[in-house]
């Protein structure tokens, strides 16, 4: 790893005497798909919120490409949350239009083939669009900015199986050349061969981190396995 | 990036605040042509819509629309946007403003059509068209303006405040509610204490010492409102940098 994109320094996060994080310390180098695993409640969410600046009352460094999170990163990075941040008021091409305003890197003909190629009805009110829907209308918005750095919060933890593929296939034909991909999720055995890299978070700490290749072949099982053996209850 | 912001903030209830506006200048224009009997039922009602619902709704509007925007779920997308948090912020201060300003303008409207049977309502409007006339009614609104300032910002220093309690959210709800009282019963005493007292001098009979007992007091009372807006306005935007904590 010649450079870092997204540096992580002993960050530790508490909700009064809750610790969520604790001195979770790892790098992210361009280029790269990095697998964000953990249960429910181990973490993952905490720190997505760290990096893209939701949360600002932690200790430890956050750096992405040199920046502390604030405004310069949020031009860098393209976030998918695992809730619906959009106003639901707006019409799907008004939301297009709002990061076509806001975000000098969104690619306004990619976000519409995307819609066209998810069957997102471009007319209609975000409130109007069920659930799915809305879900592919984010992930659009998400994957049609030229971004250093995608982070996606449980892409498709809502998303049934025969739909995962054709989400999972829009996340990696989609994000920038050079950038990396920082993929939150519990649901392993879809996107474990699309991972290059692997943290494992447990009750809000690094339990084990790697280079997925790696990781399989030092311990002999899928990714999928290893996390069934870390996280049986 | 703030322009794009007030438009964003002006577009989730533009429909409303223009349909209340327009309910009140509806009902000032058809009061007079109502029946004697319908008028003795209605106009205390149509008084309490216009004084009491209407303003009550764009309260309620505001407010929604600030706690959902940065605290709720759109909080996600708010601030993740390229934008400095105090622009976040002045966006909204001024996009309330701006409804404050449409529906006071309507509520005079209301009144003129009211009683434009008592008096002669184009000669008014003639009358009022003079520069002097509107240079003042300028001066007032900005009087009026700076001290809803920080009324305004003291309540969304309140639901800033109620963001903050991560663990007992009703418990943050009703902390943000008391602070957001006591700023507001703070500004109000030291504006009636400082600036307020010089007004109720004006019983002197003096003219001249008159006009520059009100000169001095709106003086203290703009420089009050700057204060206490800027304390107000500091405290929002430090929660909102530095102790940001969204669900």
């Amino acid at each position: 790893m010649s450079e870092v994109l997204l540096e992580i320094k002993n960050v530790t996060k508490r909700y009064g005497k809750q610790v969520a994080l604790q001195n979770v310390s790892f790098d992210v180098a361009p280029g790269r798909i990095v697998g964000l695993l953990g249960p429910n409640g181990s973490g993952k969410t905490t720190l997505i919120k760290i990096i893209n600046n939701l949360l600002a009352d932690y200790e430890g460094e956050v750096y992405l490409c040199g920046h502390a999170p604030g405004v310069e990163t949020k031009k860098l990075v393209s976030y998918l949350p695992d809730k619906m941040a959009l106003p639901t008021w707006l019409a799907v091409t008004e939301a297009l239009n709002l990061y076509a305003n806001f975000f000098a890197d969104f690619d306004r003909a990619r976000a519409e083939n995307l819609l066209h190629s998810l069957k997102v009805p471009p007319g209609k009110k975000i409130g109007e669009l069920s659930k799915g829907m809305q879900e592919k209308l984010m992930l659009t918005l998400t994957m049609a900015r030229r971004a250093k750095l995608y982070v996606l919060d449980e892409p498709i933890a809502g998303v049934d199986p025969a739909a995962r593929d054709l989400i999972i296939s829009t996340i990696i034909d989609n994000f920038a050349d050079g950038s990396s991909l920082l993929i939150s999720t519990h649901i392993i055995s879809d996107v474990e061969a699309v991972f290059d890299d692997v943290i494992f978070l447990k009750e809000g700490a690094v339990d084990l981190q790697g280079e997925a290749e790696a990781l399989r072949s030092q311990h002999g099982k899928s990714i999928d396995q290893l996390f069934r053996e870390v996280y049986r209850c | 990036m703030l322009a794009k912001l007030m438009m964003l903030d002006l577009r989730f209830a533009y429909r409303q605040f223009l349909t209340m506006a327009a309910l009140l200048l509806v009902i000032g224009l058809a009061v007079p042509y109502m029946d004697v009997n319908i008028l003795r039922l209605g106009v205390p009602i149509l008084l309490a819509v216009a004084f009491t619902i209407i303003p009550v709704l764009c309260i309620t509007l505001v407010i929604r629309h600030f706690q959902r925007n940065l605290y709720g779920d759109e909080g996600y997308l708010m601030f993740t946007l390229p934008v400095g948090t105090n622009q976040l912020l002045l966006s909204k201060v001024i996009t309330t403003l701006i409804w404050f300003n449409l529906m006071l303008c309507s509520a005079i409207v209301f009144v003129f059509l009211l009683l434009r049977d008592q008096f002669g309502i184009w000669e008014l409007v003639k009358e009022l068209l003079t520069w002097d006339i509107l240079r003042k009614l300028l001066h007032i609104l900005f009087i009026i303006n700076i001290n809803v300032l920080p009324f305004i910002l003291a309540v969304f220093m309140g639901i800033s405040l109620q963001s903050m309690a991560v663990r007992n959210r009703k418990l943050g709800r009703f902390w943000g509610i008391a602070a957001m009282l006591v700023a507001i019963a703070l500004f109000v005493w030291t504006t009636v204490r400082l600036a307020g007292w010089q007004y109720l001098e004006i019983t002197v009979g003096d003219q001249a010492i008159i006009s520059a007992s009100m000169a001095a007091s709106e003086k203290i009372n703009i420089a009050i409102c700057a204060a206490f807006s800027a304390i107000f306005f500091g405290l929002n935007s430090y929660i909102m940098q530095r102790r940001l904590n969204l669900d």
